[in-house]
């Protein structure tokens, strides 16, 4: 029905009604006087000024529709390099110079994760991308972090365990952090005279935050690491279950660089297409029931630290426009997908199908993005602590001793068949993707009853349905693991 | 009958990785019976630019859906008639092709 190309004879009636053709002379539609440099949503051309306006418009409604982030609060903007982090970036960045009244009011740094071990690149190409990324960073100004996804291996088992969140506070909390913050401007002011105000607190020097893990002197990962990481994503069998495995290491990491430096937000650059081919993607996943944290704009999942998401009303043409008019500085660097086929994991066909989609029903997007929106996300119990997934950390809301639901079902088949002992069981240390020595131990998930099990199923065993299926395309690997080096 | 013209094509927000890694190309378009226009130039770019992964770059007539087209610093869009995306439209100069990862973009402007 909604296939681009499909021929009903009667291709007439399938075009939507005829906009008013472009013409040479066509204006701005907002202000009617300049000269359209792009044309948004179905067919309306703004100008360079107003786009802009539109643009930056959009971002602060919506940070302050949704009025999560207090003044002073520090704030970690997750920067791939890619052009809505970027784009995001560079929209702090003019936010935090505005006047006083219209000035962001939170305390932003910045954190990149090298990934270039996971995709497979070349020493030279990382040093080589590394080298432009600081480049960047020094043009941005703000406090950086410079990881190497690495690091992921040092990480405490703590980092899987979920802090209790606080408690939402009080609806007037909000107007009376802003007014509390507003005041104390003012004494400020009033006693330097004409020094600015301290808003911002900490000096804006970039520097580079002290190595997690074992690091070479040189500051570079060890090859050791480089070369385990490597072997983990070699073992994982499709691009799909790649992706998520990347996904979840380097949300853990940045969570962890997070709490480090005491960040209690961290923002990250998904754009509104993005999130819709996202929201496609993990309902294709088993993802379904967490759709609303996944797309929206705040997720609270983690307890202590919350990930908002302030360009999702923005879409990538939209991105890519405003960062080509505008000369926002970005930095390209292969993915793990780059150019994979169409059909090489799930995220790659659903991006192709929206994006084909979208040429012929401009509002394919939009659309979905709405549908997100809409999603809630109210508990299924009230307030029940449930358990919640070892490496998604969403709450588990199915009931695994029913096996007549998939995840039950998943449940019995991995209990049955007991995994023969290899030499990784006996060695204690978790297989394939929990690059967390001593899980099991750490979690206490199974007393003392891990003996006669192997750990591969007792961490099955606390995962969510989605989590699961991406288990199942991870090898367990020869003994001694996929690269879990020792502590 | 189209005289030589002159182009300058850029490609970026990963574009480049089909092109070699080359960003920026100055190219002249050589003589020939039609006038050229986006069509012909895609025919072109793939027959004397692309190096590899065709169908990453041209899907059809026209460019693959994701990959934005910017026609001297201004969206291609803004010149299409309601027939249709791909498009016989008399090229004014420089084609910029523009994008970003995920959506790569591909810009030409008059040289």
């Amino acid at each position: 029905m909604c296939q681009v190309g499909e021929d009903y004879g009667e291709p007439a009636t399938e075009e939507p009604p005829p906009a008013p053709r472009p013409g040479r002379e066509q204006k701005c539609v907002k202000c009617k006087e300049g000269r359209p440099v792009v044309v948004i949503r179905a067919g309306d051309a703004f100008c360079r000024d107003c786009f802009k306006a539109f643009y930056v418009h959009k971002f602060r409604a919506m940070l302050g529709k949704n009025r999560l982030i207090f003044p002073g609060e520090k704030v970690l903007l997750a920067w791939s390099g890619g052009p809505s982090s970027s784009s995001m970036v560079w929209q702090v960045l003019e936010g935090l110079s505005q006047d006083s009244a219209k000035r962001l009011r939170f305390v932003p740094g910045v954190i990149y994760i090298d990934e270039g071990a996971a995709c497979g690149q070349s020493a030279e190409d990382r040093a080589k991308t590394l080298a432009e990324v600081q480049l960047v960073l020094q043009t941005f100004g703000l406090p950086w972090h410079l990881v190497t996804l690495e690091e992921v291996f040092g990480l405490p088992p703590a980092v899987l365990c979920c802090s209790i969140p606080e408690p939402a506070g009080a609806e007037g909390a909000y107007k009376a952090a802003v007014d509390s913050f507003l005041r104390q401007q003012h004494v400020l002011r009033a006693q330097d005279g004409s020094s600015p105000p301290q808003a911002q607190g900490q000096p804006c020097q970039p520097h580079i935050q002290k190595p997690l893990g074992p690091l070479s002197p040189a500051g570079s990962p060890a090859a050791a690491q480089t070369e385990a990481l490597s072997r983990l994503f070699h073992s994982v069998k499709t691009l799909t279950a790649k992706e998520e495995l990347l996904q979840t290491l380097r949300t853990h990491l940045i969570l962890h660089v997070a709490r480090a430096h005491d960040y209690s937000k961290v923002m990250t650059g998904e754009s509104c297409t993005r999130l819709a081919v996202k929201l496609m993607t993990n309902l294709a996943l088993g993802r379904g029931a967490f759709l609303a944290w996944d797309t929206g704009f705040s997720d609270e999942r983690h307890g202590d630290v919350v990930v908002v998401r302030p360009m999702r009303d923005h879409t990538l043409k939209e991105v890519a426009f405003y960062n080509r008019l505008f000369a926002v500085p970005s930095v390209f660097t292969p993915a793990i997908d780059t150019k994979a086929p169409e059909k090489a994991s799930i995220h790659r066909l659903m991006e192709a199908f929206l994006l084909q989609l979208q040429t012929q029903f401009p509002s394919t997007v939009s659309t979905v993005y709405r549908t997100s929106e809409k999603l809630a996300k109210a508990p299924r119990d009230s307030r029940a602590a449930g358990p919640r997934c070892l490496l998604c950390k969403c709450m588990l809301d199915v009931d695994d001793a029913d096996s007549a639901t998939a995840f039950g079902a998943q449940t019995a088949s991995h209990l049955s068949p007991m995994q023969p002992p290899t030499a990784l069981a006996e060695a204690g240390t978790p297989p394939a993707p929990c690059c967390v020595p001593g899980l099991c131990r750490a979690q206490g998930c199974c007393g003392g009853t891990c003996g006669r099990e192997s750990p591969r199923v007792c961490v099955i065993e606390q995962l969510c349905y989605g989590c699961r299926v991406n288990m199942k395309d991870l090898s367990p690997g020869p003994a001694g693991g996929p690269g879990v080096p020792d502590p | 009958m189209a005289a030589p013209l002159s182009v300058e094509v850029e490609f970026g927000g990963g574009a480049e990785l089909l092109f070699d890694g080359v960003k920026k190309h100055q190219v002249t378009l050589p003589k020939q019976e039609e006038p050229w226009d986006i069509r012909n130039l895609l025919v072109w770019i793939k027959k004397n630019l692309l190096k590899e992964r065709p169908e990453l770059f041209i899907q059809g007539d026209s460019v693959r859906p994701g990959i934005l087209v910017l026609i001297n610093d201004a969206d291609w869009e803004l010149l299409v008639s309601t027939s249709g995306t791909s498009l016989p439209q008399p090229l004014p100069c420089l084609l910029q092709a523009v994008g970003c990862a995920g959506k790569p973009w591909f810009s030409a402007h008059q040289g």
